[in-house]
């Protein structure tokens, strides 16, 4: 009789290990653990037994069950994931087909160019500041040192509004204001439009922008000038770079200097890029005149500073390549999308 | 300023190599640049002499010559029509280089010509392309070219700084480069050779303005001979771009550029009442002037006349009528000095900007003026003969004593960062011709009388900076600690706004600020204030640029048509900009940020909706509650609006706290299509200033712990009925329960009667504190169905 069972046993296991489907799983399932299968009724045959056989045979049908049930389990398991899998390999998709994402949208390559100059001197302390775009011949002018008459009016032809407001011709006005206002010690960059004149043209434009920069503090000294503008030079155009100061002109500071970067592409030779001349100009800068802190009332005596402005423009027309400026307020997105 | 190197180099002692010379004068401050080589075949020409001249055989036009280049006899075949036997000529040899290209032995139609007879413009020595060099018959057959004129020159430009008049000469740039290299300075002038008779027998003068013509000096050369310049002076003044006129005018621009004093030469004999007054002109007085022009006048203008008229205009320009010419016997000449500022606003007003202005403008040493003019006398009678009055009128109130400036040393140091002893300041400075008058305690320092830009301390030390070297000077860090001023608001928001919209993928564009009324007009903006209190630009350059703008509107709508014209119609763009506008008498300027959008933004939208391809006006407002979520972490409301510019019932202002801060909708299709913009256009414009604050900082609050529970609710709804109505009702029943409330579908349609739309809202209900239960959240629907019922809103039965 047992013998009988061991039989029924084996074959219920391989037929388990064997199904193909779930379905035939199911129907192996019902024959062999269900009420009709063969381990109720050897359960069911118990009870004509002995103490001793019911014991032992209980135990055997108990254990035979678990490892059926187990290797139910197990087949079901595999059967689903073969389903899956089978599923799967129905939805095949194209994966070279693109992506759903809207246009990409950009920052203009000059505010790009701006934002990083900005941020390597707010990492020195500066803060950044702004100043009104329409402004006074006052602000613009004299109070920067520049009285009516004075020659360098003549490279500053102006938008006039009326006799006293005009488009400001440089971002400097705004040294004015925040000398004015606060007290030293002060360290600001200021960027912002400028306008000026100029019949447009490649590397002309009527409406351009500019950087200032203003730091003033007891003992600031020309040395820190040159400190502070060549960590900012190495900084964006790399290490590498060669910097020079020379001597310039400029009525609201003194002494004033120009700093000029070695070519990058020509590292000094001389080039298309840099007019052959080995060299690119980046910004102009110099001591506070004294006459400009007696404008707002800081004691030249005690106080001295720097300050400087460049033509982020120019400078992302170097970076960049671009070689008219006009392309930056022409908007075409394909320009735009570049950067 | 164009200068000849060669020129310059005369003014030294020591002769400098060119690229040092050009790296010393950046150094100066005196940005120099070669434009120009020179003459670097000069000594491979040789001087020729010809001999004989036949007719070509087969051309009538080409001359066959024969030259003695002292070795041998060439043959050279020319067209020139200036030669004669006997001429001293240039002569260029086989394989010279001629403007850049090499000269071949050439057969002319049978005869071989063995070298080239050059003009000057062959040479590079002046722009004269007429015939053949005649050079001057001392000159040496068979010698080489560069003997007599050098190895070659180079053009050096230098742009000089607006306050160093100074260096608009010669004499100034060489005392500089003198400075640099220590090398003595190889100039004085030329003292005259006088004649026994004085000017005042001939002619007699006036200064009736001394404070437009602080000095005026004469002198007098009697029996001149009026010709062309000699060689060498016409090389000078035509290598840097100068026309020679004759000897006499050539000397006195010679001496301008050497010395940078203007001068001017009448012929006496055409100066009425041979007398000169220097005064203003009368209101409408005329002038013709040596280039021709007939200029009208003011009293603003200093004139020197004679006893009738004007014959120039001080400081600028001479007159016609007394001009030097052939005939000319008696030269006056004049030196003088004149009020910068006049002669400015003088050259200016006319159009007129001389070689002479742009140096009376940047201002003429006062001191030198009676020892140039000696000096230019001298140098005319060299070349024009004639002899010299003994004497000069020299009209002036008085010269001030040379300014005098205290420096002190350790001011140097605290400005410069440097450790410079007081010797060695005091060195510098002798090296440039200032003088240290006492150095006790402080130095005082006497200031040369060319340098008038130099006025006060700074200006000293400007100079020690200059001669000591800025690349000497240490470049250090910043030696005090750091300021903790925190970023302003303005620039956080910039920033953010700029990443947020960039990132939504909108392009940022930057426009002129300046706009054409026109612009304004055809943006639909005319109507509307403030759009249409704009302000005109006084002086633009266009009319196409002659308006501020007032609204970024017109910019973006111009960048979407550039755009549109370039194949390219879906646009979405941002800018952040300053618009400007009147308000009563006060000129207004706000920041503002505007967003435009039009056709389809998704790059690749195959698998995209089609309804949801094109752009409309839910994506605008979508990204502005974005923004406004994002950037400064609040709702905005949004009411009705009415611009003409927009479509009448697709547009919105956008408040905050009860105030306009902004509007959005669709660009009136009307102004798009006359712009021929084929898509609809979306615009949002967001007055900044009124936003001038950033997020606050959030405050933590507890994930509700337990469930919630969700319905949907479909809704019969009038028509014309705005959902923010079902909205703020659904809220105020809901209380706080209601944790989200969304919109999910909108359906008009069959089943839908007559006059209304269904609308399903998605509604989740969470309480904080405890397990919602079905019922509760029933009550709530019941009531919000009984409250909807007041303004004619049920559910939908399905």
């Amino acid at each position: 009789m047992s013998e009988d069972y061991i039989k029924k046993f084996e074959e219920a296991k391989e037929r388990i290990i064997r199904a193909e489907n779930s379905k035939e799983l199911e129907e192996i399932k019902r024959e062999v653990l269900g009420k009709q299968g063969f381990l109720t009724q050897l359960l069911r045959s118990l009870g004509k037994l002995s103490q001793e056989e019911k014991v032992r045979l209980g135990r055997l049908a108990n254990e035979w069950k678990e490892t059926l049930e187990k290797l139910y389990e197990e087949k079901e398991k595999e059967l689903k994931y073969k389903t899956l899998q089978n599923k799967l390999y129905q939805e095949k998709i194209d994966i070279t087909l693109p992506g759903r994402k809207k246009i990409t949208g950009k920052i203009h390559p000059i505010n790009q160019v701006i934002e990083e100059i900005l941020s390597v001197f707010k990492e020195m302390g500066f803060q950044v500041v702004y100043g009104p775009e329409l402004e006074t011949d006052y602000y613009n002018f004299t109070a920067l040192n520049i009285p009516e008459d004075h020659p360098v009016r003549e490279s500053h032809d102006s938008f006039y509004i009326d006799k006293e407001h005009l488009l400001r011709t440089q971002t400097s006005p705004v040294q004015v204001r925040v000398m004015e206002k606060k007290k030293p010690p002060l360290r600001i960059v200021a960027p912002g439009k400028c306008y000026r004149r100029d019949m447009p043209d490649a590397t002309h434009s009527p409406m351009f922008h500019q950087i200032e920069g203003l730091a003033v503090d007891t003992d600031i000294t020309f040395a820190e000038l040159k400190g502070v503008l060549t960590i900012f030079a190495h900084r964006l155009f790399g290490k590498d770079r060669k910097v020079y100061f020379i001597p310039s002109y400029f009525p609201f500071t003194e002494p004033s200097a120009e700093m000029y970067v070695e070519c990058g592409v020509c590292k000094g030779e001389g080039c298309k890029a840099c007019g052959y001349s080995g060299v690119l100009e980046i910004l102009g800068c110099g001591m506070v005149h004294p006459q400009v802190f007696r404008v707002v009332n800081i004691d030249p005596e005690i106080y001295s500073g720097f300050a400087f402005g460049m033509g982020p423009d120019r400078i992302a027309m170097q970076i960049y390549g671009i070689d008219d400026i006009r392309l930056f307020y022409e908007n075409d997105v394909r320009f735009l999308n570049q950067f | 300023m164009l200068i000849s190197y060669r020129w310059l180099m005369d003014y030294l002692k020591e002769e400098v190599p060119v690229k040092e010379l050009v790296n010393a004068l950046r150094n100066l401050g005196l940005y120099a640049t070669i434009q120009k080589e020179i003459g670097k075949n000069w000594s491979e020409i040789l001087i020729g002499e010809i001999k004989d001249i036949n007719k070509h055989d087969k051309y009538d036009h080409l001359l066959v010559c024969s030259v003695d280049v002292r070795d041998k006899n060439l043959t050279i075949v020319s067209g020139a029509k200036n030669i004669n036997i006997g001429d001293k000529v240039p002569v260029a040899l086989p394989n010279t280089q001629i403007l850049g290209e090499t000269l071949d032995k050439r057969d002319f139609g049978g005869v071989i010509s063995e070298g080239m007879l050059c003009s000057e413009y062959e040479l590079e020595f002046s722009d004269d392309k007429e015939g053949i060099m005649i050079l001057p018959q001392d000159f040496e057959v068979g010698s080489k070219f560069s003997e007599y004129f050098g190895n070659g020159d180079y053009l050096i430009e230098i742009e000089v700084p607006s306050n160093r008049g100074d260096c608009l000469s010669y004499i100034g740039i060489a005392r500089e480069v003198s400075g640099y290299f220590g090398i003595p300075l190889n100039f004085e002038y030329k003292k005259p050779k006088d004649s026994s008779y004085s000017i005042k027998e001939f002619a007699d003068c006036e200064v009736w303005d001394y404070e437009l013509c602080p000095r005026f000096t004469l002198k007098f050369i009697k029996g001149v001979k009026i010709g062309p310049s000699p060689l060498w002076l016409r090389w000078k003044i035509e290598r840097v771009g100068l026309r020679s006129i004759n000897n006499v005018v050539d000397v006195t621009n010679y001496i301008m550029l050497e010395t940078g004093q203007p001068l001017h030469a009448y012929d006496f004999d055409l100066i009425k009442g041979g007398k000169l007054i220097v005064r203003r002109a009368k209101q409408g007085e005329k002038i013709v002037l040596i280039n021709g022009e007939e200029k009208e006048l003011d009293e603003n203008v200093l004139v020197i006349a004679d006893v009738e008229r004007a014959v120039g205009i001080g400081g600028i320009m001479g007159g016609k009528e007394t001009e030097i010419n052939d005939n000319t016997k008696n030269v006056l000449l004049e030196a003088a000095n004149f009020m910068p500022v006049n002669i400015r606003r003088s050259a200016r007003k006319l159009g007129l900007r001389t070689d002479a202005s742009l140096r009376f403008e940047r201002g003429v040493d006062i001191y030198k003026t009676a020892e140039i003019l000696d000096y230019a006398a001298e140098m005319i009678r060299l070349v024009a003969e004639g002899e010299i009055s003994k004497d000069k009128i020299d009209l002036n109130q008085g010269l001030p004593p040379l300014p005098k400036i205290f420096l002190r040393p350790q001011r140097v140091n605290k400005i410069l960062g440097t450790e410079l002893k007081e010797h060695e300041i005091t060195e510098i400075l002798s090296k440039i011709e200032f003088k240290v008058i006492s150095h006790n305690p402080i130095l005082e320092i006497e200031i040369p009388s060319h340098r008038q830009d130099i006025k006060e301390e700074i200006d000293l030390i400007e100079e020690v900076a200059r001669f000591y070297g800025y690349n000497n000077i240490a470049s250090l860090p910043l030696q005090k600690g750091m300021i903790v001023d925190p970023p302003l608001v303005e620039e956080i928001l910039e920033r953010k706004i700029r990443v947020l919209l960039s990132d939504l993928g909108l392009y940022e564009t930057i426009n002129f600020s300046f706009m054409s009324y026109e612009d304004l007009k055809n943006s639909g903006m005319l109507d509307t204030s403030p759009f249409n209190n704009y302000i005109s630009i006084q002086n633009p350059l266009s009319l196409e640029n002659s308006v501020l703008r007032t609204s970024l509107l017109p910019s973006l709508l111009k960048v979407a048509q550039t755009n549109n014209n370039r194949q390219n119609k879906d646009v979405f763009l941002f800018e952040i900009g300053k618009v400007f506008y009147k308000n009563n008498n006060d000129y207004i300027e706000e920041k503002h940020l505007a967003i435009l959008l039009s056709g389809e933004w998704y790059t690749n939208p195959w698998n995209i909706p089609y309804e949801i391809r094109k752009v409309d006006f839910y994506d605008i407002k979508g990204i502005i509650e974005l923004l406004f979520d994002k950037i400064w972490g609040i709702k905005p409301d949004f009411l009705n609006s009415t611009y003409s510019f927009l479509h009448p019932l697709r547009q919105s202002n956008i408040y905050l706290n009860g105030e306009i801060v902004g509007y959005l909708g669709e660009v009136n299709p009307w102004i798009t299509q006359e712009m021929d913009l084929r898509e609809r256009v979306y615009f949002s414009e967001i007055n900044l200033d009124k936003l001038n604050f950033v997020k606050e900082k959030a405050k933590y609050k507890p994930i509700p712990i337990y469930p919630g529970i969700k319905r949907d609710l479909a809704l019969l709804v009038p028509e014309d009925m705005q959902v923010v109505n079902l909205e703020n009702i659904i809220r105020k029943v809901s209380g706080n329960l209601l944790k989200n409330l969304s919109v999910i579908d909108i359906y008009k349609g069959e089943k839908i009667e007559e006059g209304y739309k269904s609308i399903t809202f998605s509604m989740f209900f969470v309480s904080e504190d405890y397990t919602l239960t079905d019922n509760e959240v029933d009550d709530i629907i019941k009531n919000i169905l009984l409250n909807l019922s007041e303004i004619g809103v049920y559910l939908r039965q399905k």
